[in-house]
């Protein structure tokens, strides 16, 4: 995992969020998280910073950031239900799998059973996804909660914990 | 981060705009979103930046508010790397914040209405 390539997930999660908003609304946000992302990069960089370590900062603003994310989006403009698809299609699953895998095999290695657990709780999240299309519409919107809840908290324990042991 | 009261700022809210004044003072005018966050952790001595979401929400909310304005960085300026969007004490905003210490004291400090859309 480098720094750049964690800056490109962010950068993609930024166009999620802001799809279907006005272009100047939109790509000011995708402007100005660009300029942080390089900003971080660069600082973390001159100070000596690892990559893996900077790479974990930038995941860990993004996963604490979510919630703030998915308000401003709410408040700038409704969501529709393309986009609270794709939000549900797209991202749940990838974060599921990039953090979920790692937090799972890291766990193991360094027999530390909370990871694991928290490894399996992501991975149980991300196949529950993987079956809500196939169910029906009232339960798919639980599963979303539910999901979304259990991802959100997987990310942001696993991104703050790697950001503070790397 | 706590719920807010109506009418109130925010902790974090606050806390940007005594930043924005302090370094107002220090004669710099204007501030980024990153150097923003990494000037909040030093004070705060904290290991972690502020997220993204958070401190962009906070950010276009103080702007909403008439305490900030914001502009692009000239291109001239950034020389080559993605320009930044510089934020600016208003004069209200530099009014609120020369209140906020002693008012934070008492509670969450009161916000000006919002600037219509």
């Amino acid at each position: 995992m480098t720094p750049e390539r964690t800056a490109e997930l962010v950068e993609r999660w930024v166009r999620l969020y802001t799809r279907e908003l006005p272009s100047a609304v939109a790509e000011r946000r995708v402007d100005e998280m660009g300029a942080d992302l390089h900003d971080h990069i660069a600082h973390e960089r001159a100070r000596g910073t690892g990559d893996v370590r900077i790479a974990f900062s930038i995941l860990s603003r993004m996963a604490r950031g979510l919630p703030a994310d998915v308000s401003w989006r709410r408040r700038v403009g409704p969501l529709k239900g393309g986009v609270m698809k794709r939000f549900a299609n797209i991202l749940i699953p990838i974060l599921g799998v990039i953090i979920g895998v790692p937090a799972m095999l890291y766990g193991n290695a360094d027999d530390s059973p909370g990871l694991v657990l928290i490894g399996i709780l992501l991975i149980a999240g991300t196949l529950a996804f993987g079956f809500v299309p196939a169910l029906r519409s009232k339960s798919r919107v639980v599963g979303f909660v539910l999901g979304a809840v259990v991802v959100w908290l997987a990310v942001v324990g696993v991104a703050g914990w790697l950001e503070n042991n790397f | 981060m706590p719920p807010r009261k109506p009418g109130t700022l925010l902790p974090l809210e606050t806390e940007i705009l005594q930043i924005a004044l302090a370094m107002l003072r220090a004669g710099h005018a204007t501030f980024h979103g990153f150097g923003l966050a990494h000037t909040m952790r030093e004070q705060q001595g904290s290991r972690s930046l502020t997220a993204h979401g958070t401190l962009y929400k906070a950010l276009g909310r103080l702007e909403e508010f008439g305490l900030l304005t914001s502009r692009w960085e000239d291109a001239a300026t950034a020389e080559g790397r993605p320009r930044r969007r510089l934020y600016e004490l208003t004069s209200q905003g530099a009014n609120v914040a020369e209140r906020a210490l002693p008012d934070r004291a008492a509670g969450p400090l009161p916000r000006p209405a919002s600037k219509p859309a």
